[in-house]
């Protein structure tokens, strides 16, 4: 490919969907390049299908691990000849090979992080700051925002440090379920806040995608544009300027660099149609691949790894950390049938509440906090019957029921059995890193990624804290608990499952402001090599409770403005 | 939302089947005359890039014609006709049994076994009886049969495996059953239809909720 093009964007999930977004928007000629198939939601996803229609009637497989109608393309937990491994208390990595990435399969929680989240040093003295603070991300937030659209609570109405998007740009957010309405009530109880959750689905028409029908999982793509994902909002818009050339099924493996090291000049992929290695060079290159696979590039694209002058190149990788309790509410027994779908994502929460003096007197020694919901997709009435999600569920502690008495049983608990949940901070530690295997190679023969993952005892004190607080809600809820996820665990020491498994993998490249110690700097521009950018969930310095996504846009977002501008200056 | 824990039951029984599969093979080996426990499938799965709006089953059945009659009865005993909603065998939901175990994915693999070993189980206790296959029973004996099972699952003194087998074997017709049309209907599930906004429950279910 002749070397035509401003700027190559790696990737094309929320970071580099964003990033090509904004680049072409301004006039700035993009190679998207990206490792899977063209996907298009609006022809592909399945929308109305019930599980009876698919094989087994849709339940997970290996193949698809979030069932048949999960609109992730050649990825899941494990792929075949993609191979990982991990030490330590274990590590999971998700990941989709298809246009948009994990954008489709998302769950679309979009809070914003607040100004503890990116200072979290200064304000609690543990873990460290982020070199932006909220009031500098702010605008960012906002700007993302009106381009992806998303329903969220009045914002006059937002608690410390949860701060939500302004009033004039988000959407109204859809009334709670019946299940919800007792949580919020069994909060209150408890003096714990609940509010819509922030959720980047439409309720109202916006740039041509329409509202939310209420109906199918968000994680099966969205054929209409109401739920968010690169592609429908970001990726055919960005084509239409003429300004965006898109190279899908191109493996990205290194970034290459002239013999100085410190000027990138495009990079090396193998296309999968023809199993040829080719270059492709640009002005500037910026990596958006994921946050796991943007170390491990860098990691592969050098001795010692590329932009690693800090040897910071893969390390303090987070996750967040979830809890689970099943429960029975008896009071949702023999309800008359009511439609429970709503938008297949939460309808409410309740954001961290403790801060100061308050986290102190509530014993609650650990850094960050938690959100609580309703498992919104799961159990009770919400969505259509599957075998895991509700009849597992429905049989949990039933052993030997059959017969008569199993079918007046179900007919009478159906909509009574749910899931309460939390989803909390991960303490970020050196020694959760990644590290390159040379012996074990993909596919492709690149060297594949080692993760090393260990929980810290504050994560297990959190951990600990998620559990008791879901054991309160269930009893404010009238719940009983018939299943806990964590009480071997718990009695092990060990509250928490497996790394990776909520999805939210983020750092390797942490942005800071000393050169000496993190790989990024606060325009998610490396240190070492200046026309080289990270603009996934790779720069993330702390990881808050918070669904860090929409903070990937918004430093994606925040870097672009960056390139323009040095574009526009022949800085780069 | 952390996927595994979404999964808490099937991963709790994924791995009490593997540690029981050790024990599963001597059990298949001793009561085996009729099913080979240890049989594998051989065919191909779906993959990871599949056409979901036209979705195929990518394997062939494989259980025989006496096991599917076996499990027509157990179907049955599981989830019998009232007077509103058709029994599992009135749905042929042993059609999808067969489809389950017949997939080549680790978790259907499993059940196979586990279905198999309890259907040998079934089948050895019909011979006490001086016939050869459970169907072949009297309705009357087939229930104190599979009454037996049930009670010792229950009171938990059933064997590992039995008690597995009866776990599965419940999982999967409950499954099947409730997630065709007439299961929907019978538990009351109205949604998976466009609305044009969702304005939370109806007064008569808040009502009954005291909110």
């Amino acid at each position: 490919m002749a070397d035509e093009f401003d700027v190559i964007v790696v990737g094309s999930g929320a970071g580099g969907g964003m990033m090509a977004y904004e680049l072409s928007k301004n006039g700035v000629n993009v190679l998207l390049v990206e490792a899977g198939r063209r996907y298009d939601p609006e022809t592909e996803a399945a929308m109305f299908q019930f599980p009876k229609e698919a094989p087994l009637r849709g339940e997970s497989t290996p193949d698809k691990n979030d069932g048949f109608f999960d609109a992730t393309v050649d990825g899941g937990f494990e792929i075949p000849d993609q191979p990982y491994s991990d030490v330590g208390d274990g590590f999971k990595w998700w990941r989709s090979r298809q246009l948009g990435g994990r954008t489709h399969h998302f769950g679309r929680q979009v809070p914003r992080y607040g100004p503890e989240d990116f200072k979290t040093h200064t304000y609690t003295g543990e873990q460290f700051d982020w070199p932006v603070s909220y009031d500098d991300m702010a605008p960012y937030y906002d700007r993302v925002e009106t381009v992806m659209g998303l329903y969220g609570p009045d914002a006059d109405g937002a608690v410390y440090n949860s701060p939500q998007s302004p009033n004039h740009i988000r959407q109204k957010p859809p009334a709670p379920r019946a299940t919800e309405m007792v949580f919020a009530k069994a909060c209150e109880k408890m003096g714990i806040k609940t509010m819509a959750h922030p959720t980047a689905v439409l309720t109202s028409p916006l740039n041509g995608r329409q509202a939310c029908f209420y109906a199918t999982n968000c994680i099966r793509g969205c054929s209409i544009g109401a739920a968010f994902d690169s592609v429908t909002a970001y990726l055919k818009p960005a084509e239409e300027t003429g300004n965006l050339t898109i190279l899908p099924s191109a493996v990205v493996y290194n970034v290459i660099t002239d013999d100085s090291g410190k000027k990138a000049t495009g990079v090396r992929y193998i296309d999968k149609a023809t199993k040829e290695h080719r270059e492709v060079s640009a002005r500037v290159v910026v990596l958006a691949p994921s946050a796991m696979e943007s170390s491990r590039i860098l990691l592969n694209s050098a001795p010692g790894g590329l932009a690693n002058s800090s040897g910071m190149v893969g390390k303090y990788i987070s996750d967040t950390t979830g809890s689970f309790l099943l429960i029975r509410v008896k009071a949702f027994e023999n309800l008359p049938p009511h439609n429970e779908d709503g938008v297949s994502q939460p309808h409410l929460y309740a954001p961290w509440w403790l801060h100061g003096e308050e986290k102190k007197k509530a014993g609650a020694n650990f850094t960050g906090g938690y959100k609580l919901e309703v498992d919104p997709y799961g159990g009770a009435r919400h969505g259509p019957p599957s075998m895991n999600s509700t009849f597992s569920q429905l049989l949990t502690g039933k052993k030997g029921l059959y017969g008569k008495k199993l079918k007046d049983y179900i007919r009478r608990s159906y909509g009574s059995v749910m899931g309460i949940r939390c989803l909390g901070s991960q303490t970020v530690s050196i020694h959760n890193y990644i590290a390159i295997n040379d012996k074990v190679k993909d596919e492709w023969g690149v060297p594949t990624p080692i993760f090393h993952w260990h929980w810290t005892d504050d994560d297990y004190r959190r951990a600990i804290h998620m559990n008791e607080s879901l054991h309160s809600l269930a009893k404010n809820m009238g719940g009983e608990v018939i299943f806990d996820g964590f009480e071997k665990s718990r009695k092990a020491g060990k509250l928490i499952s497996t790394g990776g498994t909520t999805n939210h993998e983020v750092g390797g490249c942490r942005m800071g402001d000393d050169p000496k110690t993190s790989v990024l700097n606060k325009h998610c521009q490396t240190w070492d090599v200046d026309n080289l950018y990270v603009a996934d969930g790779a720069g993330f310095v702390t990881h808050s409770e918070k669904n860090p996504t929409l903070t990937i846009m918004a430093l994606s977002l925040r870097a672009a403005d960056n390139i323009i501008e040095r574009l526009k200056e022949n800085d780069l | 939302m952390s996927e595994d824990q979404k999964k808490p039951v099937m991963t709790a029984n994924r791995r009490r089947v593997l540690q029981l599969m050790a024990i599963a093979g001597t059990t298949a080996a001793v009561a085996g005359n009729f099913v080979d426990a240890s049989a594998q499938i051989k065919s191909q799965g779906y993959g990871q890039d599949v056409d979901v709006n036209n979705p195929v089953v990518t394997w062939d059945k494989t259980l025989n014609g006496t096991q599917l009659k076996n499990l027509d009865v157990v179907g049955d005993l599981i989830i019998p006709a009232d007077d509103k909603s058709p029994s599992a065998s009135q749905l042929n939901i042993t059609d999808f049994i067969n489809e389950w175990v017949s997939a080549p994915y680790p978790t259907q693999e499993d059940d196979r076994k586990m279905v198999l070993i309890g259907l040998d189980w079934l089948n050895g206790q019909a011979n006490v009886e001086d016939v050869r296959y459970f169907h072949e029973l009297p309705a009357d004996k087939q229930a104190a049969i599979f009454d037996k099972l049930a009670s010792a699952v229950e009171a938990g003194t059933a064997s590992a495996d039995h008690s597995l087998f009866m776990e599965r074997i419940v999982y999967l017709y409950v499954g099947g059953y409730y997630t065709t049309d007439e299961g929907m209907e019978d538990i009351g599930y109205v949604g998976n239809v466009p609305i044009e906004s969702f304005d939370g429950p109806p007064q008569e279910v808040l009502d009954k909720l005291g909110l």
